[in-house]
């Protein structure tokens, strides 16, 4: 049943490697306007629910509908409407960051002057000069490269913008911009879905949290509803992986 | 110094980590490779040096010349890897902050790269002088003299290569930076290596039909030759201790020569290593700012992707633009090769049995020249690596855009081979009946090669993975040996072996393009390619 109240809807999600069952059935439900995060340790699945959301992975059971499009049926009108920044940052290593920016543009169908508009304010908020985005990519350090990524993903203004580990080699002064152009995202009614480790910077930001487990959501936080769980979310967390060191 | 070398030493392809059973296969494979290539380099010298003892005194003068180039090919072999181990960014993260002087660091390199070139050497060198010996009927001092010259020369090679390893990194990394000089220097080193290919070639198919050196060389190319050799020291001096034995003059240039050439190169180049561990960026200047060009459409976005894929390859001049261009010219020679072998030397009884068979030799290794030509093309979906991710992020369909990675190299190729087809007609290898059949077929031909890389890499993750890769390799055998047969049995030599091919070649693509068109978007969701 397609739900477009939800601006991302996971359903019994399931996705095995070989013998091994990473995903045992994810349920989430994001709201438009909600800026969702997504916590775990290293191998609970957090990658692999972006993957099977953005159609990088294919998974075994269950169904993703994002903006009322199935990732199923309707995969290219999912494609359009997210704006996906990796773990890793990836581009076309022997084209320019302006090279490679026009040919995002170009296979999003983006017009001239809102190329030029977006490219203007998206390099000057990440800093971004003209002169690096002239150099090659495979010169820049692994910062520049995550702020190219982060501008690529934002070039033709999605409806829902996807992160995994997005402060992972950006400056101070970086993150914290990005942590504002967030909150405008969400401000102007578009959804983020954000996977991280930082879970100080997810509980200061996010309006609700989910901890992923074995596979499996274990907790939702709503913080929207409830500011103050926001300093209860590490607590439980490190409980929950039995690392809370004892004061 | 020591667990620097073992590290440099460590880093050579067959010493990597690896499974026992692959490690050994993969050393018995190289000892017998090299083995063989060196029975053929003996074989070469040795006929070559029969035909010319009908000139009093040239034999010297050749094998001065074979040593000569011998030594001048273990240069360029030693260039790129010199330029490698001295002036590697990536390791000199690695080594300024650990407590090792640059000169320790030097010469632990300078000691693996002597270790190359007297393997090098040893390989290439020694076989032939231990043939000149034989052949000559030298003295046995001469054989200690030639295991010195090969400890010697490997140090000549060195230093002519560290002389030329900083204005050839530096050359290397300009050339690498703008793609247009990159494809114009390819290409013409591809022309060249073809051309000299082609004499070499000519050369052999000389040698292998019977004929007297007079084919090749005239009278007063044979003196000139003897004047070249003559004055190539210090490799004529080696030959020349075989006749006048370990006389002190020659031995003298023998140690000189070698020793001041790496001399002199050692300060030269240590100078060049300790500027660049200090500050390996320095001249590097920034570009120009780039104007905003209009944006296009997906589909001519993806295919300018594309070419730059394709032209942006780690495999140097051999990387698909280079291969392609220079195809045409290879495909000639060697057809030129066949058709001399079959028309003019011993093997021409076999025409008055089976007058097509050279056609069918043609055609078999045409087939197999696109097929290993165009496999740099095809593989194009793991030379994407990591950058596959975005392929499948892009709202466009995976069919629309695998569609743009066979077609954009597939034109390329066509292209090359269109070229080639018509060069053999024109020059009168093929009729023109041939040369509509071969340019078909071979077209079909193409399409597959390229529809079936895409989809083993799609299916297994490699192009060279599976049934399709046997495959790859015995296709051209079966799309000339079918109709070589039909041939055969028929007694037919009209139009019918022309047509089993292009229906062979047309049979071989149809299931194959089939399944690309209803299965290619399944297949593209389902690939995951590397960890991404």
């Amino acid at each position: 049943m397609v739900n477009v109240n939800f601006a991302i809807s996971i359903t019994g999600l399931k996705k095995n490697y070989g013998r091994k069952q990473v995903l045992k059935g994810i349920n989430i439900d994001v709201k438009e306007g909600e800026l969702f995060a997504f916590i775990g340790t290293n191998g609970a699945g957090k990658s692999t629910t972006i993957d099977s959301m953005i159609g990088l992975k294919t998974f075994d059971s269950g169904d993703i509908v994002i903006d009322g499009h199935s990732i199923k049926k309707d995969p290219i009108e999912v494609k359009k409407v997210i704006g996906y920044v990796p773990s890793e940052p990836v581009s076309y290593t022997d084209m320019s960051g302006l090279e490679y920016l026009e040919f995002i543009a170009s296979i999003y169908g983006v017009g001239d002057e809102t190329f030029d508009k977006n490219l203007s304010y998206l390099s000057s908020r990440l800093d971004l000069t003209a002169d690096d985005l002239s150099r090659p990519s495979k010169e820049y350090s692994h910062g520049m490269q995550q702020k190219l990524g982060l501008i690529a993903s934002l070039i033709h203004n999605p409806k829902i913008w996807v992160m995994d580990e997005p402060t992972v080699g950006l400056d101070a002064v970086t993150s914290h911009e990005l942590t504002l152009m967030m909150k405008e995202f969400v401000n102007h009614g578009r959804t983020v879905f954000i996977a991280s480790h930082n879970i100080e910077m997810v509980s200061a930001l996010a309006d609700r949290i989910a901890i992923i487990y074995d596979g499996v959501i274990n907790t939702v936080f709503d913080l929207k509803s409830d500011p103050s769980l926001r300093y209860q979310v590490s607590d439980y967390f490190l409980n929950l992986v039995g690392r809370k060191e004892t004061r | 110094m020591i667990a620097v070398l073992l590290r440099e030493i460590s880093s050579l392809p067959l010493l990597k980590k690896g499974k026992l059973l692959s490690k050994i296969t993969q050393i018995a494979l190289a000892i017998i490779g090299l083995g063989a290539f060196i029975a053929v380099e003996c074989f070469i010298y040795c006929q070559a040096y029969d035909k010319f003892s009908a000139y009093k005194g040239v034999n010297q003068a050749l094998t001065a010349i074979v040593l000569f180039l011998i030594f001048f090919a273990s240069v360029i072999y030693l260039l790129p890897k010199t330029s490698r181990c001295f002036f590697n960014s990536q390791e000199r993260a690695v080594l300024c902050p650990l407590p090792i002087d640059n000169g320790s660091i030097f010469f632990a390199k300078s000691a693996y790269c002597y270790i190359l070139s007297l393997a090098f050497h040893f390989s290439f060198s020694l076989p032939i002088l231990l043939c000149f010996g034989l052949k000559y009927g030298s003295l046995f001092v001469f054989y200690i003299i030639a295991f010195i010259y090969v400890i010697l020369i490997a140090m000549m090679s060195l230093g002519a290569a560290f002389l030329l390893t900083f204005p050839f990194s530096a050359l290397a990394n300009f050339i690498k930076r703008n793609s247009i000089v990159l494809l114009v220097v390819s290409f013409a080193l591809m022309l060249a290596l073809t051309a000299f290919y082609a004499y070499v070639l000519n050369l052999f198919v000389a040698l292998v039909s019977g004929n007297s050196i007079d084919a090749l060389l005239s009278n007063s190319s044979v003196t000139t030759l003897t004047k070249v050799g003559e004055g190539l020291y210090p490799f004529v001096t080696i030959v020349k201790t075989a006749g006048r034995g370990a006389s002190w003059d020659y031995l003298l240039i023998l140690f000189l020569v070698p020793l001041s050439v790496y001399a002199i190169s050692l300060p030269i180049l240590f100078f060049a290593f300790s500027r660049f561990l200090k500050n390996p960026s320095a001249n590097r200047k920034r570009r120009a700012k780039v104007m905003v060009k209009p944006l296009s459409r997906p589909l001519p976005a993806l295919m300018k992707k594309e070419l730059l894929v394709l032209t942006s390859s780690a495999d140097g001049i051999f990387s698909f633009f280079p291969l392609v261009l220079a195809s045409p010219f290879l495909i000639v020679s060697v057809v030129i090769a066949v058709d001399a072998i079959f028309h003019l030397g011993n093997l021409n009884y076999v025409l008055s049995l089976f007058p097509g068979f050279p056609f069918f030799i043609e055609i078999a290794l045409i087939f197999l020249f696109l097929s290993v030509i165009n496999g740099s093309g095809g593989l194009s979906l793991n030379k994407e690596g990591r950058q596959v991710l975005l392929m499948k992020t892009f709202p466009v369909t995976g069919r629309a855009q695998l569609s743009v990675k066979v077609l954009v190299p597939l034109l390329w190729s066509s292209l090359s081979f269109f070229a080639a087809a018509l060069s053999l007609a024109i020059l009168g290898n093929l009729s023109w009946v041939q040369f509509a059949y071969v340019l078909f077929a071979g077209l079909f031909y193409l399409c597959w090669i390229y529809l079936n890389y895409v989809l083993s890499e799609l299916r297994y993750g490699s192009a060279s993975a599976g049934f399709s890769s046997l495959l790859s390799f015995l296709t051209p055998f079966i799309l000339a040996g079918l109709p070589a047969l039909a041939t055969l049995l028929t007694y037919s030599y009209a139009d019918l072996p022309y047509a089993l091919m292009l229906g062979l070649s047309a049979l071989f693509l149809l299931p194959t393009l089939i399944v690309f068109l209803f299965k290619g978007e399944r297949l593209f969701l389902s690939y995951e390619g590397r960890r991404l």
